[in-house]
């Protein structure tokens, strides 16, 4: 059987993340991962809290006192959090992709004409130029899809007199490619990783796009974290580029998958693709193994921690295979249900969670599992991510920026009890 | 101020198919519709062209009528129909009696079954894992409830026959007894109208009281709501009914892409309450057990619900039955000459049911045309030269469903988009399989003033995703295109969302709840479609 | 039920990942291939040509957060293809390695001879005569194994070699034998087995792949549950076969009950080796660099990289993992003359890779990627039990 420090139930960004923090401890770490979770169809941005209460949140640290206890933020606490965000920019920075942070809430343009709050950023997302800005270039691409600059500038028009009486140019280029399948965003990124296609666009856009101008357009910079072509285009242009947020799935969710991905690896951590976490034997309170079976295939896990990083509903990590029923399959944790099932649902895109979204595994403050007498019913195992109760990602916009507390506090704790590093 | 002989109110499928009879027999029609067409129970219900077996023991005269159309209809409406042939099947928990009896009854009713092995059944239908006792096979069909109402007015149309959709009626205008004509309203813009007319033929169905009350005549119509489950993939290849005295939860149609089960029974007070509930649907799967053991195991998309309209006949009630399973009312009975209801029925049916209510009309007016709707297609056949041609540049699997959708003319429009500009060839929705081509067409020809009008014409919104991506790529297509309607965009995505998740919401288990997250990650946390944005900040 | 097609829930995810969509500008990506057009295949008279398209490499699985069997969904589409389309005669010589190697066997210099000099030739059957057709071996697996004179040990293990290794590198399968008889284990091989139907499934000849695991599965259940004694496998795509998609394909439930005594052959010593560790002695000998490359094949098996972690985890070796994506070949797709350059285009991230590295020796488990490789990074490469081998006395 094998052995390691820490074993990480799941390959989600809650859980690289965690094996990332474990592996800078020098913990021998292994993720144990079914699929890749959803990092590749969000953007690779770190959501803190946008919504709450019917709020409208600027400043999210500000504003994590006034959360119920319930919230996973309150759990963690905000010395946590504050920790887990530096952390982040700090790696980032150290692998030459920083992100950018204003210590408030940043609005980000998407695709429907939108602004969606976010905390952490990609350089190629900053959005500052666009605000005062009269003349806005929109970079289309020739037969892409997912991908429409006359909504995006209708619904800005919309808003108030200042977008409205902005100078929208949609601009399209054509990069000769044909496909005879429909064509992403993705692909392009994909695409724009090769140095003639990299060549090819910086001519195309030479032709259309003056100095000093503001440009919007769909994620291609590349699938790899690097700034090395968004820099060169940049100054060759001289021109402000900005990303947009679109359609998922995202080309930067897919170069930060890929960041924390070949670092964790780097470091040694070893990633089991495919294989589902079944069960686990606990004695005394204590997980002794958890066991992968994959169409009867079994193998045993032992670590010294494990990490509950499954992803909630999404993920697999929360089963409900009937009406009103949910389970926590692998330890069979208790869970904590808001409501009965028949309120479970409130009306969509109104400005209000929905309750259903809020049901999760029940957790101390130091994210271990606990029954409703506050006991925890497993000491070596703790819950990250989306499994956590009494909270909304969708609503708050608050994803990512959960799964990075949670991730950072825990290993923090694990840390601590392994030799107080 | 429009004028017109026959005023037909309700676009449903009893509404369009008499606007044909009519039309073809020459006959000036205009057809007001308050919403969209096939609002009703004519796009709510389970999809199934009956053979008749269904009736065989409690109504012979209705089950007669039902396998002569049923024939009739295959041939005559072919694009709007799968022959997937049917079963009845008699479980462990069905009566035997029964069984002997609904032989019999279908030998003297004329509708053909034939008695397989089980064995036979179950190598044709390999999902089915009950304990069965004996198996017929019968000729029962799928049929499209909104692509049958749309042919119709397509052939209507080409005789004269005009429909306007999201035009109510206000107000039926009497003068001296006889009909004169009736105010309307156009329900999007707010314009108010007048149409002239002689005669005026209520066929809204579970709207039926609504309409004759404008005239302080009252029918008695219950609306009684069913519930139905649909399925994410065919569960079964033919209709599978359970063989026992008609009742809940006995049916199975494979549609398309997907399988509906239905349905259940439950009287209302409103037309418009069609809100399927948890309790509903477990109460269908519960029943689905007897034949399929593990349902629970296939992934429910949405449940829907829709009012059928029951007549409870006076017994001093005059009006005139055709047949036990509709009536024709002449409303000259209760002092307005020139006003007719025609009620109950079955969409299977309602080309009999047209032709008996023109029948009237044309007696009325003195027209000595006879009926010709069995004897023409609804829509020209399309050439398997032009067939050929689609296979090559339409989405894999997606070319004879695009022509059943489009017909003649529109498939050979969409066509020549596609060969001329193939960037329009890009899907819309991946899950049914659906262009920006087929899109544009169906937004061009009018009538659409929403995404919902949209989806019942090309079933965008209706497969796996339920409208997670297709709903932004639809509007984006009506943005590049600088189509408007009376909501903004963003509401236009709210709205069709929101429709989206009133099905979703009963449903809430299993795969459903990972696709609802997946949808509200797109489109709350991704774009915030909703959110509030503090301008000042930006 | 666990694994089906209502998973799905358009994520998208999988086609992010499918190396052939990444660099073929037609394949629709398994999204659309798998459970997309399945709802439409189900009722559909014809099966779009596009499906052969799908080289059967498994990424979709290994990375869909769902459990959605899409490969497998597009192999019996591929199969259901023909039904209504002739075979290829590629399709019939590169399914049928096992009745050409037992062919081939009766005078390989002849059959090597013949590849070589008629590669033209090789244009009229559809196969590419620039991909890097193995060569078929004096002796195969079995003839050769005949001659070792094993110790007899209590610990038995059934070998089961594969098609690859017989025919074309016995000695693979030689220094198996040879590793396990110096950790005290006896090597029992079976001549009945045959080949475990994977070139069949990759060109939709499913009924005669289905035929095989039958047959196979018989002899499974008589070693595994009669004998007592586990089955292993060298060749990664066998070992997926057997254990997986025996199931996946054939729906043969039955398999799930032994599954778990059908290993890897690396799977298997990763198991025993640290229980063993204080008997062994390492032979830290001067070894070239080296860089390993997962198969593709056992990454969706989710047990890791066995041989991988033993070399580096328990031996200590520096040996880099490539992790750079599929190598293209996949099993005999990249052999098609249609397929070739897609193949080659595919593999290109990892002979990169494997070009910057300093590696002279690249390691896999896998046969075909292992000549793929040699073909696409003019390196060397060996199997890992190879070194494993020669490391341990």
């Amino acid at each position: 059987m094998k052995n390691y420090d820490v074993a990480v139930i799941g390959g989600g960004f809650s859980g690289l993340y965690s094996a990332l923090l474990c592996a800078e401890k020098g913990l021998n770490t292994v993720v144990i991962a079914n699929g890749i979770g959803k990092i590749l169809f969000e953007d690779g941005i770190i959501d803190l809290l946008g919504y709450y209460d019917n709020n409208v949140i600027s400043d999210p640290l500000g504003y994590i006192d006034n959360l119920p206890k319930e919230h996973p933020y309150s759990k963690i606490n905000k010395n946590f959090i504050e920790k887990a965000l530096t952390h982040f920019l700090n790696f980032t920075k150290q692998e030459n992709y920083e992100y950018v942070t204003y210590n408030k809430n940043v609005w980000l343009p998407t695709i429907a004409g939108t602004f969606k709050p976010t905390f952490l950023i990609p350089k190629t997302f900053i959005p500052d130029t666009f605000k005062d800005q009269k003349e806005i270039i929109i970079v289309n691409f020739k037969r892409l899809k997912d991908f429409y600059p006359e909504l995006f500038v209708n619904n800005l028009m919309n808003i108030n007199d200042k977008y409205r009486n902005k100078d929208y140019k949609i601009v399209n280029i054509d990069m000769d490619i044909y496909f005879d399948r429909d064509i992403n965003i993705v692909d392009l990124a994909n695409l724009l990783e090769h140095t003639e296609v990299q060549e090819y666009f910086a001519k195309k856009m030479a032709t259309v796009i003056p100095k000093n101008s503001v440009v919007l357009l769909p994620q291609v910079f590349g699938t790899n974290s690097s700034y090395k072509y968004y820099d060169y285009l940049t100054n060759t242009l001289q021109a402000k580029i900005i990303e947009i947020i679109g359609m998922p799935p995202a080309s930067s969710g897919l170069r930060l998958y890929n960041l924390i991905n070949n670092k964790i690896k780097a470091l040694g951590v070893s990633v089991i693709n495919n294989a589902k976490v079944i069960s686990s034997i606990v004695n005394d309170n204590k997980c002794v193994q958890i066991k992968t079976d994959i169409l009867g295939k079994k193998i045993e896990y032992q670590a010294k921690y494990y990490i509950l990083a499954t992803g909630g509903f999404y993920g697999g990590g929360l089963e409900s295979k009937y009406p009103g029923e949910v389970l926590e399959p692998i330890f069979n944790l208790k869970i904590d249900k808001p409501v009965d099932y028949d309120k479970w649902t409130a009306e969509l895109l109104e400005n209000s969670p929905q309750p259903y979204a809020k049901i999760g595994v029940k957790v101390n403050e130091n994210l271990q599992p606990i029954n409703e007498a506050q006991q925890v019913l497993v000491d070596n195992v703790f819950v990250a991510g989306r499994n956590l109760s009494g909270f909304d990602p969708s609503y708050e916009k608050s994803n990512k920026g959960v799964s990075l507390a949670s991730a950072y506090k825990i290993v923090s704790l694990i840390g601590e009890k392994i030799n107080g590093i | 101020m429009l004028s017109t002989t026959v005023l037909i109110i309700g676009g449903g499928i009893t509404g369009v198919g008499i606007l044909r009879d009519l039309s073809m027999r020459g006959i000036n029609c205009i057809l007001v519709e308050q919403q969209d067409l096939s609002n009703g129970a004519s796009s709510h219900y389970h999809g199934l062209l009956h053979s008749g077996g269904r009736y065989a023991v409690k109504d012979p005269e209705a089950a007669i009528e039902c396998i002569k159309e049923n024939m009739i209809l295959k041939k005559i409406a072919k694009y709007c129909i799968e022959d997937t042939g049917g079963y009845f099947v008699r479980t462990k928990l069905d009566n035997e009696d029964f069984e002997n009896k609904w032989v019999e009854a279908c030998n003297k009713t004329n509708i053909p079954i034939k008695k397989i092995e089980i064995k036979e059944f179950l190598k044709k239908e390999p999902n089915v894992n009950g304990d069965i006792i004996s198996v017929y096979e019968i000729p029962d069909a799928a049929v499209d409830g909104f692509r049958l109402v749309w042919q119709n007015v397509a052939s209507a149309t080409k005789y004269g026959g005009k429909v306007l959709t999201y035009t109510k009626v206000t107000n039926i205008n009497v003068v001296n007894g006889k009909i004169v004509g009736a105010d309307v309203i156009n329900t999007v813009t707010g314009e108010k109208g007048k149409i002239s007319c002689d005669i005026i033929i209520n066929a809204t169905g579970s709207w039926a009281n609504k309409i004759t009350q404008l005239v302080d005549i009252n029918i008695n119509i219950q609306p009684d709501k069913g519930t139905l489950v649909v399925f994410n993939h065919r569960i079964c290849n033919g209709v599978v009914n359970r063989l026992r005295p008609s009742s809940d939860g006995d049916i199975f149609v494979p549609h398309g892409t997907v399988t509906i089960l239905g349905t259940t029974s439950k009287k209302v007070d409103d037309p418009e309450d069609t809100k399927p509930t948890t309790e509903e649907v477990k109460y269908l799967l519960s029943i689905a057990t007897a034949i399929y053991t593990n349902i629970y195991d296939y992934r429910i998309l949405r449940a829907f619900a829709g009012t059928r309209p029951l007549y409870i006949a006076n017994n001093t009630e005059a009006g005139r039955n055709a047949s036990r399973g509709f009536v024709i009312i002449n409303h000259q009975d209760h002092g307005v000459d020139g006003f007719y209801s025609i009620v109950g029925g079955k969409l299977t049916t309602y080309r009999l049911m047209a032709e008996k209510m023109s029948d009237v009309i044309c007696e009325r007016l003195g027209n000595n045309n006879k009926c010709t709707t069995a004897n023409e297609n609804l829509i020209e056949d399309i050439d398997n030269y032009l067939i050929m041609e689609g296979k090559k540049v339409f989405p894999s699997y997606s070319n004879e469903l695009a022509a059943a959708r489009l017909g003649f003319d529109g498939y050979l429009e969409v066509l020549n988009t596609i060969k001329n500009n193939p960037d329009k060839k890009i899907t819309v929705c991946e899950c049914e399989n659906v262009t920006i081509a087929e899109t544009e067409y169906v937004i061009k020809h009018g009538n659409i003033y929403s995404l919902n009008d949209i989806r019942r014409k090309t079933r965008i919104g209706m497969g796996t995703c339920q409208g997670s991506y297709c709903t932004l790529r639809t509007i984006g297509v009506l943005a590049k295109n600088r189509i408007i309607f009376k909501d903004n965009y963003k509401d236009l995505i709210k709205g069709f969302i929101k429709s989206r998740w009133r099905g979703i919401r009963p449903v809430l288990w299993g795969t459903a709840i990972k696709e609802i997250e997946l949808t509200r990650k797109i489109y709350e946390e991704t774009l915030n479609i909703n959110g509030e944005i503090p301008y000042e900040e930006l | 039920m666990e694994y089906n097609l209502d998973n799905c829930l358009a994520c998208n995810i999988c086609n992010l990942n499918c190396p052939v969509m990444a660099v073929h500008p037609e394949f629709k990506g398994p999204k659309l291939s798998g459970p997309a057009y399945e709802r439409f295949r189900i009722n559909a008279s014809e099966i779009d040509e596009n499906i052969l398209l799908c080289s059967n490499c498994k990424t979709c699985d290994t990375v869909c957060p769902a459990n959605v069997p899409i490969a497998s969904l597009n192999m019996k589409a591929k199969a259901n293809y023909y039904k209504y389309h002739k075979h290829s005669l590629s399709d019939w010589i590169l399914s049928n390695g096992e009745k050409l190697g037992k062919f081939a066997s009766l005078s390989p210099y002849i059959t090597n001879f013949s590849i070589k000099y008629f590669k033209k030739a090789l244009k009229l059957v559809n196969i590419s005569n620039k991909a890097p057709l193995p060569k078929y071996s004096k002796k195969n697996f079995y003839q050769e194994f005949k001659k070792i004179k094993q110790q007899s040990f209590e610990h038995k293990v059934l070998f089961y070699p594969g098609c690859f290794i017989n025919f074309y590198q016995p000695e693979v399968g030689i220094d198996l034998v040879k590793l396990l008889q110096k950790i005290k284990i006896e090597v029992i091989v079976d001549e009945r087995f045959i080949c475990c139907g994977s070139p069949y499934v990759s060109n939709g000849y499913l009924d005669i792949a289905k035929n095989n695991a039958i047959h196979n599965f018989e002899l499974l259940k008589y070693w595994i549950i009669e004998r007592k004694i586990p089955v292993l496998a060298l060749c990664t795509t066998c070992s997926l076969m057997l254990r997986q998609e025996y199931q996946e394909l054939f729906d043969m439930d039955e398999i799930k009950t032994i599954a778990n005594n059908i290993y890897d052959a690396g799977e298997y010593l990763l198991k025993i080796l640290p229980k063993e560790i204080d008997k062994i002695k390492i032979n830290k000998q001067k070894l070239s660099e080296m860089i390993y490359h997962a198969p593709c094949h056992l990454k969706v098996q989710g047990i890791g990289l066995p041989f991988y972690e033993i070399l580096t985890q328990i031996i200590g070796m520096n040996i880099q993992n490539a992790d750079a994506g599929c190598c293209g070949i996949s099993g005999n797709y990249g052999f098609k003359d249609e397929n070739y350059n897609t193949s080659m285009k595919v593999g290109n991230k990892l002979f990169d890779k494997i070009e910057k590295s300093k590696a002279d020796v690249v390691l896999s488990e896998c046969g075909t990627c292992r000549i793929q490789i040699e073909h696409g990074s003019q390196r060397k490469t060996e199997h890992p039990v190879t070194i494993l081998e020669k490391l341990i006395s």
